[in-house]
């Protein structure tokens, strides 16, 4: 405990001293006055949220000392609280400005995302969400392997969440070092680094409960936020709603055409690649997915799922108005954009802009504190899922050699928490000049393609055996890898060519389909006898799917 | 309780029942909420022309933006029957059929 509370106090102290810093360089960065009582207020917002979260993460590491309270909080999260966390854990900042800026650039066709995220996630609650808190323990790897030779399908299992994982942190961090940059003026180094401490403290020392509690206090600022920033839009619009679209459509640069499909998704493969990325990555997510261990059965993961559900469903809607609201408010105010016509700091800081128009500096630094706030919470999330994958499913599950203690696992736990914050930090240096829109696209592919297919496959599907669950994830991976690279965001943006090879910017419509093809005929061809009784265990695990009993004899390692 | 295999339970008559019954519920959930999200995708795909209708036709909103909303109002009423009102049910059968198992044994 003394550990902790030193670690805190060195960490803040190191924080107090970016602070100077980061008041010289908004000068240096915006110019206009307005922009430094914004840090103010958005400093003592943020640093308020990380006291409360630092006080959170000692309480709760007090209560964190099996590996079972580590990764699931010892699955006591009440479904209502778990279905906030989830909100929290799932509204990345990507969702709260890209989708925004998606809207307010490209128009309607930023309405497909939001459609899509809401037309997977009932599936994952119908097809997923109670089977895998009655077979799993802590991983979706739990799952998959439950009727499988654990020790060959594991390690391939855990590459693929952990390539995920990664990917979706250095998507993250670098969004996060530079959002940082332009919201606080804090230098991009600095920004990563504080980012990756806290996440460390938080994890390291508080677990899946103090990770619980960041993503829950999170998701609460933000829906008060966007509920504000909606309500004040339709104040300003006199509560016309209709007007919101038809004064966007006056305004916008692209005219009428802004309400209209095409701005962005060019031909029909590109509207299907978009759905089936998201209906099969939310299905393929590692922390998302071990959020639903945190509860204590299959009906309250199953609560959680549908809170969640409506959480994102309702902020996907304000998002909505406000995108289009920003239009109007926006577009030609010389006050947001620079000398050069430019938006300032670019598309993603619409809703930021939007927010300093409707509610001043104070909501501005709100929304602000939220942004930073939202960051911590996803790559808290990772980093939990991380560790788990590394701890229970690499080193207890598979590798270690002589006999697994609580405690041997716990310390491997949270030197994997370190090392993710080590890798953070080093991945966010190395990425810092490059476009990172490809990066988490691929993680949200290799989700859909190489996780979601196996595992719902290993769930409903008796004639999985050990070598198709290993192809399926085998091809998935590879097949996504290859198709992002061979794409026009890395052939196209990254390296300048005129034409990519594989037209589209997301692998899926072809990595899906092959990795379920791969599956079925690696499994069907399989005659070993291995395969015959794990095709016969179908049985007994469909008993336990299905009705919770027996799982604390199954999920003994 | 552990007197009972597993596979003697996936005898149990109230077993039979309670995956049936879940197994529909399922279907039907899953069939609707993709029928729904397909025929999205597919209006957006191939029919452009009726999702950029606006709708009043005096306004600026079109189909496609009702249609957006629908789906997202569409996926919480799905889950919300899923999760608390159907799910009560099986819940209940879950529970008589765990009864059941540990009186036999």
């Amino acid at each position: 405990m003394r550990k902790f509370t030193k670690l805190i106090s060195v960490f803040l102290f190191a924080w107090g001293c970016g602070v100077p810093t980061l008041a010289l360089a908004a000068d240096a960065i915006a110019g206009p006055v307005e922009k430094q009582s914004l840090n103010m207020v958005a400093i003592v917002i943020f640093i308020g949220f990380v006291l409360l979260t630092l006080g959170i993460t000692k309480w709760a590491s007090s209560r964190t000392h099996t590996t079972e309270q580590f990764y699931t909080a010892g699955g006591g999260i009440p479904a209502w609280q778990n279905g906030i966390a989830i909100s929290g854990d799932f509204l990345s900042a990507a969702t709260l400005l890209g989708i925004t800026s998606s809207i307010y650039t490209m128009g309607a066709d930023g309405l497909t995302i939001i459609v899509a995220t809401l037309g997977a996630w009932p599936i994952v609650l119908f097809l997923i969400a109670e089977r895998l808190r009655n077979l799993g323990k802590f991983t979706l790897i739990d799952v998959i392997s439950f009727r499988l030779n654990a020790a060959k399908i594991r390690p391939i299992a855990a590459a693929a969440s952990l390539v995920v994982l990664v990917f979706y942190l250095i998507a993250q961090l670098v969004g996060a070092g530079k959002l940082i940059q332009l919201l606080f003026g804090l230098d991009y180094v600095v920004a990563v680094i504080s980012v990756s401490a806290l996440m460390v403290v938080y994890v390291a020392f508080g677990g899946m409960l103090a990770a619980t509690w960041v993503q829950f206090i999170k998701s609460v600022m933000l829906v008060v936020g966007g509920s504000v920033l909606a309500l004040l839009m339709l104040i300003h619009f006199e509560f016309d709603v209709g007007e919101i679209f038809a004064s966007a459509e006056r305004v916008h640069v692209k005219g009428a055409e802004i309400m209209n499909t095409g701005g962005w998704l060019k031909d029909p493969l590109s509207v299907f690649s978009v759905g089936l990325t998201l209906l099969f990555g939310f299905i393929g997510l590692p922390h998302i997915l071990m959020r639903l261990f945190t509860v204590k059965d299959a009906e309250a993961s199953r609560k959680s799922a549908f809170y969640a559900i409506s959480i994102i469903g309702y902020f996907q809607l304000l998002i909505i108005l406000i995108g289009f609201g920003a239009i109007s408010l926006i577009m030609f105010n010389s006050d947001y954009h620079d000398a050069a016509g430019k938006l300032i700091g670019g598309n993603n800081m619409v809703i930021l802009h939007v927010t300093h128009f409707l509610g001043g500096d104070f909501l501005l630094g709100f929304i602000a504190a939220v942004t930073f706030a939202t960051i911590l919470a996803v790559v808290s999330g990772l980093t939990i899922s991380a560790a788990a994958t590394i701890a229970h499913d690499l080193y207890a599950g598979t590798f270690a050699k002589s006999e697994v203690t609580e405690e041997k696992e716990m310390l491997v736990s949270k030197l994997s928490v370190i090392a993710m914050g080590v890798l953070a930090v080093i991945f966010g240096l190395v990425f810092e000049h490059q476009n990172v829109v490809f990066i988490s696209n691929l993680a949200m592919s290799i989700a859909a393609s190489a996780n979601a297919p196996v595992l719902i496959l290993a769930m409903y599907w008796r004639g999985l055996t050990t070598k198709g669950g290993i192809a399926g994830l085998v091809v998935g991976l590879a097949s996504s890898l290859l198709f992002i690279v061979l794409g026009p965001q890395v052939m196209v943006d990254i390296m300048g060519m005129d034409e990519a090879l594989f037209p589209y910017a997301y692998p899926t419509i072809v990595s899906v389909p092959l990795a379920f093809l791969s599956i079925w005929y690696f499994s069907v061809s399989d005659k070993s006898e291995s395969a015959v009784k794990e095709r016969a265990s179908f049985e007994e695990q469909y008993v336990t799917s299905e009705t919770g009993i027996g799982i604390q004899a199954a999920s003994k390692h | 309780m552990s007197q009972m295999s597993l596979a003697d339970i996936s005898k149990h008559p109230r077993f039979i029942e309670l995956v049936k019954k879940r197994h529909q519920l399922r279907v039907t959930m899953i069939g609707l909420m993709l029928t729904v999200f397909m025929s999205y995708l597919v209006a957006w795909a191939y029919f452009p022309g009726l999702v950029n209708t606006r709708l009043p036709s005096d306004s600026s909103v079109t189909i496609g933006i009702w249609f957006s909303v629908f789906v997202v109002l569409v996926a919480i009423f799905l889950s919300a029957y899923y999760a608390v009102v159907a799910g009560k049910s099986l819940d209940a059968l879950n529970a008589q059929l765990i009864k059941e198992i540990e009186q036999d044994a």
